[in-house]
């Protein structure tokens, strides 16, 4: 979902300030849940 | 020359890989324009913002579209006033929580299952906390391009201010607040744009060769539209992506915190769809077990 082609896309629909929230928002729980199954999980 | 021809490649793979999802996409948008009446989509929804992104984050097993696909729906969504968290969650869950998707995972992970079964609850989770944190803004209007928050219904929501001011005003004929020439007194909130999404879609009653037609013209504008964007997102890709190799970014990533950072600034510049990367990343876990099994050999050989 997070990535440099979609950016453009997005802007289509979203002013920057959403697309910014959107993109830290889902970047910082993938990174959670990551961080979690690579201590706890694997 | 060799590096221009990189990027003219890594373009088109992108731009092949992206159209059919983007039309795919836009085909799904023309048909709920079209042939889904706004009241009953509306209706259907949960009024629960949490419940409503849960929803919205599971609509991509009927509307199987990639990331790409996806922005045009969740466009449509939120013109004929879905909840703002169902449509973002949608916008993010749908690449992943889709039979497509599940499907390549389980081909490209097939001795891992619990990998298929925590990408698809995972993505499901992240894009429902996401919407809900979007339905805290009562009014998403101001975060959207000016064109889209025109077409949208404007939110039941009323300030205090607002309040007061309506019970300061007398219940008398206000202009432009009532239908005249019905019995009793019919208000409609004061705003025409949202006693337009209050009436029946006008589409609906036309015959099914004029929305087919209509729908036909929608695809080609949305696609034209979309079609422009995607070919400038594909061409800044493939320039940051042959800027930065990959090795650079993998580099970074050498522990449990730093591997993870690495690999989601790695998703970001290679831009690959979300029913093929699971192929992509099959590839590190083979580099991770290559890495294993020829260090345990130096391993004892240093001892």
């Amino acid at each position: 979902m997070i990535d440099l082609k979609n950016i453009a896309l997005l802007w289509s629909v979203f002013k920057g300030r959403a697309i910014f929230y959107l993109f830290t928002l889902a970047a910082l729980l993938t990174f959670l849940v990551a961080l979690l199954v690579n201590l706890y999980v694997s | 020359m060799n590096q221009l021809n990189n990027v003219l490649t890594l373009f088109f793979s992108l731009l092949v890989e992206a159209m059919p999802f983007l039309l795919l996409g836009v085909l799904f948008s023309s048909a709920l324009l079209l042939f889904i009446d706004e009241r009953k989509l509306i209706a259907a929804v949960p009024r629960n913002p949490l419940f409503a992104a849960f929803v919205g984050s599971l609509i991509g097993f009927i509307f199987p579209v990639c990331e790409c696909g996806n922005v045009p729906v969740a466009r449509r969504l939120m013109v004929q006033g879905a909840p703002v968290s169902m449509s973002i969650g949608f916008l993010l869950a749908a690449p992943t929580v889709n039979p497509i998707v599940f499907w390549a995972t389980w081909t490209a992970f097939r001795d891992q299952p619990e990998i298929v079964f925590m990408r698809v609850g995972f993505s499901l989770l992240i894009a429902t906390i996401v919407g809900w944190v979007f339905s805290t803004q009562k009014d998403f209007r101001p975060l959207l391009q000016p064109a889209i928050a025109r077409s949208m219904p404007v939110p039941r929501h009323r300030s205090r201010r607002r309040k007061k001011h309506e019970e300061s005003v007398s219940d008398l004929l206000q202009s432009g607040t009532f239908i005249l020439g019905q019995s009793g007194q019919v208000q409609l909130d004061g705003d025409p744009l949202q006693a337009a999404a209050l009436v029946a879609n006008p589409v609906l009653s036309k015959p099914i060769p004029v929305r087919l037609q209509m729908m036909v013209d929608n695809v080609v504008l949305e696609l034209r539209e979309l079609g422009g964007i995607l070919v400038i997102g594909s061409a800044i890709a493939a320039i940051v992506q042959v800027s930065v190799p990959r090795d650079v970014i993998l580099s970074l990533g050498q522990d449990n915190v730093t591997s993870i950072l690495a690999m989601l600034l790695l998703a970001c510049v290679i831009s690959i769809c979300s029913t093929v990367d699971a192929f992509f990343c099959i590839i590190f876990c083979f580099c991770i077990y290559q890495r294993l099994f020829t260090s345990i050999p130096n391993f004892w050989s240093n001892d």
